[in-house]
């Protein structure tokens, strides 16, 4: 805070320009309940800029193997292929509000692959999904949401709720556990 | 097909024509950083027609006992510290009337989640170079009590931390 007291005066030569550009919007999402609504928030931000929205699910082998959750998968391969049929499914939803939306599945570490597509895709924005606070997954989505955005070079959005006191109180949707195993 | 196809009707609401964001409230810590915070905080506030209240909080140095000279030395750098805030809320009037500010003394962190409690604000939005608060606000246990007592999304405005990096790899 003492940094305040290293601040000059403002004055007319030094104002900030107050101007924004915002093309594309990354919503990194792990496929639990949560996920639907952080990309209808995102679509809503980027509808006000008239910007992109890519969806983007990093599917973690390694996750995978090391938390199976109740969802029995008898291979990697229908693992992966039901995150991408999933991820897949939540770009139709977000479609149907929203046109300028995609998605962008990729394979590995959810941090580093956030990264690397927000750096390739020169995302303006990335959201991340921070679970609702009654989510029993919510200290791991403080985890990731830290470990996602350090190293990022644009602004991070961690939307835990629309903000309404309504939507605070409301209960979270029923946790898919493949939800563990990536993004967010 | 699963869950993620379930009715989320409060988020569907937010993207129509509604405003999604109708209150920022922008913590500074009132560094040269932090300028361009505030500077994309008001184009965003602009595109949603949302009010914008500018915080900071002065956060006290521990003291173990108190002298009148450590006292006086606490005001003046609390006085200097509003008047810095007050300089960046004229400046920011002048070009995004709809501006409120707020100078508090505490812990930043509760202060800022009050505050956004309080003004039941849609967004929080701080500057990545904040490393104190958000230190605090990523921290493993104390991450999920302040994000609930804010319940709202918390914006991390970063700006060219790895404009040197591999474009190929993203890495840097």
């Amino acid at each position: 805070m003492n940094t305040a007291l290293e601040a000059r005066p403002p004055s007319r030569d030094r104002r900030t320009k107050f101007h924004s550009k915002m093309q594309r919007v990354l919503v990194a999402v792990d496929l639990s309940g949560w996920s639907k609504a952080t990309a209808i928030y995102a679509a809503g931000i980027a509808r006000r800029f008239d910007a992109a929205v890519t969806l983007i699910h990093a599917f973690d082998p390694e996750g995978i193997t090391k938390i199976a959750g109740d969802r029995v998968y008898g291979s990697l391969d229908d693992a992966r292929r039901d995150a991408e049929e999933r991820l897949s499914g939540l770009v139709e939803e977000i479609l149907r509000f929203y046109p300028k939306c995609d998605m962008e599945f990729r394979i590995g570490a959810p941090a580093e692959q956030i990264q690397t597509a927000a750096l390739l895709l020169k995302a303006d924005l990335v959201v991340i999904a921070g679970h609702h606070p009654a989510s029993p997954l919510r200290f791991l989505a403080a985890d990731q949401a830290q470990e996602i955005s350090r190293n990022l070079s644009c602004p991070v959005l961690v939307y835990n709720g629309s903000g309404t006191a309504a939507d605070a109180a409301r209960k979270p949707q029923p946790m898919d556990n493949s939800a563990q195993s990536a993004a967010s | 097909m699963n869950n993620l196809l379930e009715a989320t009707p409060v988020a569907e609401r937010s993207i129509g024509h509604h405003p999604l964001v109708k209150r920022i409230v922008v913590a500074t810590d009132l560094s040269e950083q932090s300028r361009k915070t505030v500077a994309y905080v008001v184009a965003l506030a602009r595109r949603f027609g949302a009010s914008l209240t500018l915080v900071h909080v002065f956060e006290p140095d521990p003291i173990t006992f108190s002298t009148p000279e450590a006292n006086e030395a606490f005001e003046n750098a609390r006085r200097d510290a509003e008047l810095v805030l007050l300089g960046l809320f004229e400046e920011v009037r002048q070009t995004y009337p709809d501006c409120e500010m707020e100078f508090r003394v505490g812990d930043p962190v509760k202060q800022i989640a009050l505050m956004a409690s309080t003004l039941k604000a849609d967004l929080v939005v701080t500057g990545g170079h904040h490393l104190r608060f958000l230190a605090r606000m990523f921290a493993a246990d104390e991450a999920p009590r302040i994000l609930h007592a804010t319940g709202c999304p918390v914006l991390v405005y970063r700006e060219g931390t790895i404009c040197n990096a591999d474009i190929k790899t993203g890495k840097p």
